[in-house]
């Protein structure tokens, strides 16, 4: 056994296994694996049925794993990918524009008591109006296209961006910014040294917010307005009957809001990681 | 940029200023626009209060009411011991992660055309959709909440010998409602999008159908002033909430960033 | 070793309150495994006052809470009026060292004490909780709500709390660590003065060793982890003790000396069993 010094004054002292994870350590990393395959197979298996039992009213829910074959051979297909690449784009563009406005705008918000205290009313009064109202709206002004989907994916994405960047800012801490101010630093030095690094945590924040609610307004606009991509894939398939292809983009979208979920996590907790915040949205 | 604190009676003044101001731009904006599809606000309000006051209230407001209020509250009882139990056991926990990571991530707009197809038109599926949705922002806040409460409170629980029951709801709940708030604050937006789709997918009443309708017989008024109650709806969902979480967590608030 | 009479205690005869038997916690970790207590074992006569000091990490904390039945022991065991501690005993309060935790803040502090209060009727335990908060001076407070008193009025409510149930035994850890020194003779006297009048037994976990000769009978010493029982002191100072009066006296500056020295020898003996890794660089933190 290797000597080991303490950990510090309050560590007891102990023992060290040589090298690797203890077992229990390890079974535990099992255990997890198991029981998580376990619960997708009984989800699976409850799905089966439930709509074999006739307890939902539907006259053709089609097995889980049809639904699964006929999504990785459409893997294969160009039209799918297309679709997607849809949806992609105008989450991509839409979230772009959010981003390019409502966060400086939120800085400059935040930036100025003044400021924030006369808007607040009003951002605190409209951040609530669902962005999904003005669909009809949209309809009339651009019909069934991209463009009404980006604007409500910059809608529905840009209040998380805003808000964000308004808490970013007026959460800078007080000293710092005393101390800069009686050391009459530019205005390019206190955003580089005091403010961005004060302010980024609440941006990954904010992307993470913002890029889940984008994706929601642009697949909403797909559904209600037939933009084109995921969301209308789905509407038309159930509509024409195609309850198997159906499925199998609402398991594609599943797993792409998961990968954005995923990466947009991890992209926030590295710039959290050393920040105390005390807002933990989950959403 | 700095700036000194406005004094109590400024800041009221640039507040209320600020505001009128806003409405006094939209007033010109939609006065002075030449789209046929936004006429101006003096004709919203004037239609606004001829379909809402009261000829359509019955008819559309009370049924969206009816739906989202059904939707949330299954949600709720659903998901808070969803969460509180899947917090609490660490097999649960590793036995439903995969599944409720992916019902999570699944993008919410999609699960009315799964609804329609499962359950056809009609209270169920709009019912469901809402509640669906839901559950998960309320399920996962209040599982982190329970993950966040620190071992003493518990422990002095079990020291104090109160049974199961007793600590999960003179315990366990309040310690954990600043969180279940969060996920309720979360999941009332998700509600009202919700309602808003599986009306104007899948249903002959309501406020969002009402929109539509207005909108496909290009009753642009009309169209408005359900868009403006709508705005009302989300606006009124989201503060009952806060208000409840405000008294109820009239403690959490006292303490100021001292976490349980 | 300890004698077999210091072990049994002062009041020898008079009945046990508490047994604890080689009483050994050792905590599996995913990659090592930690003895915080080795082998403690003492006795707590009935209305006895016993302190236990150590130094810092000398699983003091894990040796109360394996007492109080929160936690499992791994070896040995703990006997309280003759019956085997398995979890929490209803006649045995404890007093947490963090109060604002402890308490709950969603409840005003007359909702705190009647919280454990399961006996009586309603009247009945509102009478109890206004004696509790009597006992500690704090009647006027009782609507109040924890955040709206000083920590030192915190942790009074804390063992007002404690008092509610009429224990036959209080377990307090580290209970004045959060207040400042103050406060903290205050809440000694009360604690003194609680002690005689509602004839508790009370076990006492502290850091300071002027607290442990101050107020216990009896002072246990422990060593640090992996810990035992190093020496076991008894306190002859006469009672009622009184902050000026008996810290003024040079039999407590020798007690406290002793102490001390005991303390240093443990934090500096390095050589102990075959099972033990060498603990370093230890900082005396008294």
């Amino acid at each position: 056994m290797t000597a080991q010094l303490a950990a510090g004054p309050s560590q007891p002292a102990s023992v060290r296994r040589p090298g690797r994870l203890s077992a229990l350590a390890r079974a535990e990393s099992t255990h997890g694996v198991v029981l998580g395959a376990l619960g997708i197979g009984i989800a699976i298996c409850a799905m089966e049925l439930i709509t074999k039992s006739g307890l939902v009213e539907s006259r053709d829910v089609p097995p889980a794993f049809d639904i699964i074959n006929l999504f990785l051979s459409n893997l294969g297909t160009v039209n799918f990918w297309h679709v997607v690449g849809q949806t992609m784009i105008q989450w991509v563009i839409g979230f772009s524009i959010a981003l390019a406005f409502a966060f400086p705008l939120g800085m400059a918000i935040g930036a100025s008591n003044l400021l924030w205290r006369a808007l607040r009313p009003t951002i605190e009064f409209l951040r609530p109006v669902p962005p999904v109202a003005f669909l009809a709206l949209l309809i009339l002004l651009y019909g069934p296209t991209a463009k009404s989907a980006i604007v409500l994916v910059v809608f529905g994405s840009m209040w998380s961006l805003l808000i964000q960047a308004i808490y970013g800012m007026r959460d800078r801490d007080e000293v710092m910014l005393d101390t800069a101010r009686s050391l009459r630093i530019g205005w390019w030095t206190l955003l580089r040294s005091v403010t961005i690094p004060s302010v980024l945590p609440y941006l990954a924040t904010g992307i993470r917010l913002g890029a889940a609610y984008a994706l929601i307004g642009c697949i909403s606009a797909e559904v209600l307005v037939s933009s084109p991509g995921l969301g209308k894939e789905v509407w038309l398939d159930f509509e024409n009957g195609a309850t198997t292809l159906a499925y199998s983009y609402v398991l594609a979208s599943g797993l792409i809001g998961l990968a954005l979920h995923v990466v947009s996590t991890r992209f926030e907790k590295r710039y959290l990681n050393w920040h105390f915040s005390q807002r933990e949205i989950t959403a | 940029m700095f700036t000194r604190t406005p004094g109590r009676a400024l800041g009221l003044a640039v507040e209320v200023g600020t505001t009128a101001a806003v409405i006094g731009l939209i007033w010109l904006l939609t006065a002075n626009s030449h789209s046929p599809y936004i006429p101006s606000l003096p004709t919203i309000l004037s239609e606004f209060r001829k379909v809402w006051l009261f000829a359509h209230f019955t008819s559309d407001v009370l049924p969206s009411v009816e739906r989202l209020v059904l939707g949330f509250a299954i949600a709720v009882v659903v998901g808070v011991p969803l969460g509180l139990v899947i917090g609490m056991s660490k097999w649960v926990r590793m036995l439903t992660r995969p599944v409720a990571t992916f019902m999570r991530s699944l993008p919410p707009p999609l699960i009315v055309p799964v609804a329609i197809a499962l359950f056809q038109i009609g209270l169920v599926m709009k019912v469901f959709s809402i509640a669906f949705v839901c559950i998960w922002p309320i399920a996962l806040n209040t599982e982190d909440g329970y993950a966040g409460l620190h071992p003493t409170v518990l422990e002095t629980a079990r020291a104090y010998g109160l049974g199961f029951w007793k600590r999960m709801f003179k315990v366990v709940l309040p310690a954990v409602s600043p969180r279940i708030f969060t996920g309720l604050r979360i999941s009332i937006a998700f509600a009202v999008l919700l309602l808003v789709l599986a009306e104007q997918l899948g249903s002959s009443n309501g406020i969002g159908w009402f929109v539509l309708y207005s909108q496909q017989g290009y009753d642009v008024p009309g169209m408005w002033a359900g868009i403006l109650m709508l705005a009302l709806l989300g606006i009124v969902a989201n503060a009952l909430v806060s208000l409840l979480e405000r008294r109820v967590l009239r403690w959490h608030f006292n303490l100021r960033g001292i976490d349980v | 070793m300890v004698s077999g009479e210091l072990m049994l205690g002062a009041a020898a005869g008079s009945g046990l309150a508490l047994e604890v038997r080689t009483l050994g916690k050792t905590f599996v970790g995913r990659e090592r495994q930690s003895v915080a207590i080795a082998d403690v074992g003492f006795d707590v006569a009935e209305r006895e006052f016993v302190t236990v000091v150590g130094p810092s990490g000398c699983g003091k904390t894990t040796l109360l809470k394996c007492i109080a039945g929160l936690m499992a022991p791994s070896t040995g065991e703990t006997r309280f009026g003759g019956a085997r501690v398995s979890g929490p005993v209803s006649n045995m309060s404890l007093v947490f060292q963090d109060y604002s935790r402890s308490l709950f803040p969603w409840l005003t502090v007359r909702k705190n004490v009647l919280l454990p209060l399961r006996e009586g009727t309603r009247d009945e335990r509102e009478q109890v909780v206004h004696q509790s908060l009597e006992a500690v001076g704090l009647t006027r407070f009782i609507d109040h709500y924890p955040w709206q008193l000083s920590g030192g009025m915190q942790q009074r409510v804390a063992i007002a709390r404690a008092l509610a149930v009429r224990p036959r035994m209080l377990l307090m850890d580290e209970p004045f660590a959060s207040v400042d020194a103050q406060t903290r003779a205050d809440l000694e006297d009360l604690v003194l003065r609680i002690h005689a009048e509602f004839e508790v037994t009370i076990l006492l976990v502290t850091h300071d060793i002027d607290e442990s000769v101050y107020m216990s009978d009896r002072v246990i010493i422990l060593t640090t982890s992996p810990s035992y029982v190093q020496e076991v002191l008894p306190i002859a100072l006469p009672r009622p003790r009184a902050q000026e009066v008996t810290k003024a006296s040079p039999e407590f500056a020798r007690l406290r000396t002793h102490v001390y020295r005991a303390i240093t020898k443990a934090h500096g003996d390095t050589r102990r069993s075959a099972l033990v890794e060498p603990a370093s660089s230890i900082e005396l933190s008294i």
